[in-house]
Parts: structure tokens; sequence; C-alpha cells
């Protein structure tokens, strides 16, 4: 999972935790814009995914209504660059 | 007419008609919050932190978060937050599976009890016979904005909310020595799903020991119902303290960091938090803002004014105070601003509301009315939210069908052995397996 729901850990843990992520060499990562746009410390950075070799795939927006902060998904996918994209 | 003592009363009991009537408005509420709810409510990480253990515990035999890899030592165990939350998501999830509808209804659940047991308790503590003003006090609290949009979480709060009012309601009530003890585990028990119950106990000990409704005239402390009570409390956390001290390296990894980590702020920063976080979340409902502050504020002239002999005892009063003090104490420590803690606050506060009522009738029949008028004023400002969350379901109502999103997330992670993901996608994915 690429959000730690865990709170008032140092901005290095967070990092840390996402390096770790990057590490494991992941063929997809899914970001939800929605969420991660409300708390951008703990979230991959488009150039952070970028420099690692990622690169954006996909959207999908399903945001609703009358709604207020979190209102939707504002998914982006992105995928390691030599992946296949489907 | 309806029937409205003078003082606490005793000796009122509430009937089978009113309860019956009661089951059926809840029996509707949940159905009515089962339609839409990702639309009033999208799936969150706290959803994953406090139910997956449970999944992987129900499926696996892993009482532990692999999906965070090593951080923290969670693909070992789980030692997180309090224990029977997690416990009971397991039991649940064997039963029924994991899906959202089925998570969020784990919180329905026993928010709908909560909310009947709290209308028992307002009605008993403004001394009202008749049944309407049970259903006045349900239609409050289930049309209130905290209650509705909180209890479509899969988290714990509610669950802690029903054993502490359950605790409430014998504390107040009961004189038998059995009661006390049973009142003093269900506060374990709440402690057990959520440690803001443990601030509850200030007030439930006063009024074990003051006897609660059942005190007339100057306040007596007995002490035999306290001992037995706190016999109760003490039973359950100890069982929940060797629970942790079961792993204590766990324990001091994930719980105390996690502890440490959320009230690590100034109290000066936690209360600008609590300030922002009321101004946030009674946006809508000003009414219920203002009444509780004058609720507080009629039990504190009640409790340091000189009484009289024809003044409603001040023991439940104070026992009221101590229960929202411990509250906002509980939420003094926190930094950041918590919104799925305020139905804790509105329970409180309707206490404090329907605790009220006798001792403005004592004082003057037109303030008693007009607190009545008040009260009427917050059920139509709730009522008016239910209008309006039914509104935005409707609204959305060609969005409510997650095909498309499957269909989306299907075709790009089919095939994919390794993939990185939000939590609550994880939550989406498994919903529809």
């Amino acid at each position: 999972m690429n959000f730690l729901p865990v709170l008032g850990q140092p901005r290095a843990t967070y990092q840390a935790y996402l390096q770790s992520l990057l590490d494991w060499q992941p063929e997809t990562i899914i970001l939800d814009w929605g969420d991660a746009s409300m708390r951008p410390d703990r979230y991959f950075a488009p150039e952070q995914l970028a420099a690692a070799g990622y690169v954006e795939q996909a959207h999908f927006n399903r945001v609703f209504r009358d709604r207020f902060r979190y209102d939707g998904y504002r998914l982006v996918v992105y995928r390691r660059v030599g992946t296949p994209s489907r | 007419m309806l029937h409205m003592p003078s003082e606490f009363s005793p000796d009122c009991k509430l009937s089978i008609k009113a309860l019956i009537t009661g089951i059926l408005i809840l029996v509707v509420w949940t159905i009515w919050q089962s339609v839409g709810i990702e639309a009033m409510r999208l799936p969150w990480e706290d959803e994953i932190l406090y139910t997956l253990p449970a999944v992987n515990w129900a499926t696996a035999g892993n009482f532990s978060l692999p999906q965070l890899g090593h951080f923290m030592d969670a693909d070992i165990g789980w030692r997180w937050h309090m224990p029977i939350f997690p416990t009971l998501v397991a039991v649940w999830v064997k039963m029924a599976g994991y899906q959202l509808p089925v998570l969020r209804m784990f919180s329905l659940l026993p928010a709908t009890f909560m909310a009947l047991l709290l209308a028992r308790c307002c009605a008993r503590l403004a001394s009202q016979k008749d049944w309407p003003w049970m259903l006045f006090w349900l239609g409050i609290n289930l049309g209130d904005k905290s209650f509705v949009t909180n209890s479509l979480t899969g988290r714990m709060e509610f669950w802690c909310l029903l054993a502490a009012i359950g605790s409430v309601t014998l504390a107040l009530d009961s004189s038998k020595p059995f009661a006390f003890v049973f009142a003093g585990a269900l506060l374990g028990l709440a402690a057990g799903f959520h440690p803001l119950a443990l601030y509850f106990l200030p007030g439930l000990l006063w009024m074990s020991t003051t006897g609660g409704l059942r005190a007339s005239g100057a306040i007596g402390f007995r002490w035999k119902p306290a001992v037995l009570f706190t016999l109760g409390f003490g039973l359950v956390i100890l069982t929940i303290v060797m629970w942790f001290l079961a792993d204590w390296p766990l324990t001091k990894l994930q719980f105390l960091a996690q502890v440490r980590g959320t009230v690590q702020a100034s109290l000066w920063q936690n209360a600008r938090s609590l300030l922002e976080g009321l101004k946030y979340n009674f946006r809508f409902q000003p009414t219920f803002l203002y009444t509780m502050l004058a609720a507080m504020g009629i039990h504190l002239w009640h409790i340091l004014r000189r009484r009289h002999l024809d003044m409603p005892g001040k023991a439940v009063p104070i026992g009221l105070m101590l229960l929202m003090a411990g509250l906002i104490t509980f939420l003094l420590q926190q930094p950041t601003i918590h919104l799925n803690y305020y139905p804790a606050l509105v329970l409180a506060a309707l206490l404090l509301m329907a605790g009220g009522l006798p001792i403005l009738r004592q004082a003057s029949a037109h303030a008693h009315k007009a607190a009545l008028f008040i009260l009427l004023l917050l059920l139509a400002n709730n009522l008016l939210f239910i209008a309006a969350k039914t509104r935005t379901v409707w609204r959305n109502r060609d969005l409510l069908d997650p095909a498309p999103m499957n269909a989306f997330l299907a075709a790009e992670l089919g095939g994919t052995n390794r993939c990185v993901l939000p939590p609550n996608l994880w939550l989406y994915g498994k919903q529809h397996q």
C-alpha cells in the first residue's frame, strides 16, 4: 500500500517507506489524487515516480457531486518503463 | 398532551410501544444509510488499518499487516490499537465476507443500538415518561451529521459508544450490586474498542458512588457500588493489558509510537485544532453547537448555586459534566482534527441537554418551554440534514454503480504481479472479488 495510515511520524519515516516500495520494483503504481492532494507529505510525488522510471499510463475519475474535501476517486496509473501497457 | 414531570423521576418506564416504534425507525434508518454509501463516505485508510489485520487473521491465520511490508514489524504482528474491534471484525468477516457494505454494516449495527439506548437515557434524564419523547431524542440522534457520516465508517467508535452508553445507563439507574460490576465491565469493553472511553471513568464512578438518578437531596457517597464498578472495569482492562504485554516489544514499537504520534503537539495547538474541528463539523448544525454550550452553562449554574429544598439533586448534573469534561480532555490531546470522535461529543452533549430540562423546569416554566423549542429547532435542523443527505445520494445516483471503476481496475491490474495502490483501493478491489 502506498500510504502509511500511521499518524505523527517524522517526514523521513514516510519517505523511507515510499522508497522501500520503489525498491520492491512494482510494475504498476496507482495513486488516488482525490486523497493524495490533501496529504502530499505521505504520498509519492509525480517527479519522484518519474525519477524512478515510472510513466503515467491511464486516468479514471469518479467524483461525487455535493461533496466536500475528499469528494471522489481521481486515479492515475503509473507503469514502470519497459513494462508492457495494457 | 405530553406529560412533563418537574424533576428527575426514578420511576418512569418506557413502554413496549416505544421500543417497537423505535426499532422500526432504526430498520428504516439502516436501510436508508445503506444506499449510496460511497457517495456519502468514500472508503478511507483507517478502514484498512483497523480491519485488514482482522481479515488477514480470518483468511490466513496471521494477526498482522504484511501489506505494509516490514514497516514497524507490521508483517510480524499487530499491536497498533485496542484489540476488541479487530477480534470482532475477524469473526464478522469470517461470517459475512470482506466487502465495503458488510464492513459498514458492522458500524451501522452498533450505531442503531447505541442510538436507541441513548434516546432512552435522554428521556430518563429529562424525566419524560411518554414514549413520543423517546422518539424525539431518537430523531435528534439519527439525524445528527456526526452520527450519520461517522456510522458509515468501518471504525470502532460506535462499538465503543454502545458499550459506554450501556455503562452510563446502568450507573445512572441501577441499585443492584451485579449491575455495577456489569457497568464497570462495559466501560472496560468500551475502552477495549477505543481508549477514549477511559476518559468517561471519573463521571461514571461519580454516578455509581452517588446513586445516579436514584439519588435525592444532598449528595451522599456509597463506596460499595464504586468498588464493584472498579472490579468489573479492572477485570476487563487487566485482560487488555495482558494482551499488550504478551508482545511488549511490538507494543512499544507500534501502539506507543502511535500514541506518541497523536499527542505530541502543545495544548494551545490542540485547543486551536479542536475549535477548528467544532467549527467545521457543526457548520450545518449551529443550533447544536449553541445548545450544547447552553446546556453546559445550565449545569454549571445549577451545580454552583446555593441549594434549595425543592431543587433537583446535583449528583447527576455533576456526573454528566464529568463525562463531558473527560471527553474534552481527550479531545484536547489531539493535534489533528479527528471528526470521527465527534459522535462521542454528541452523545455527551445530548445527555447534558436532556439533563438540563428538569433543572430549567424547576427554575422557570418559561425557560423550560424555551428549551423545548430550541430542541425542536435542533430536531428540525437534523431532519434537514437527512433531507440534504438523501438529495446528495439522489444527485449522485448515476455514480453509485462501481462497475465502471471495477472494469478500469481489472483492465489495469490484470496479470500484474507487483502493484502498489492506496489503502482505499485495496478495500475497493476486495469488495467485488
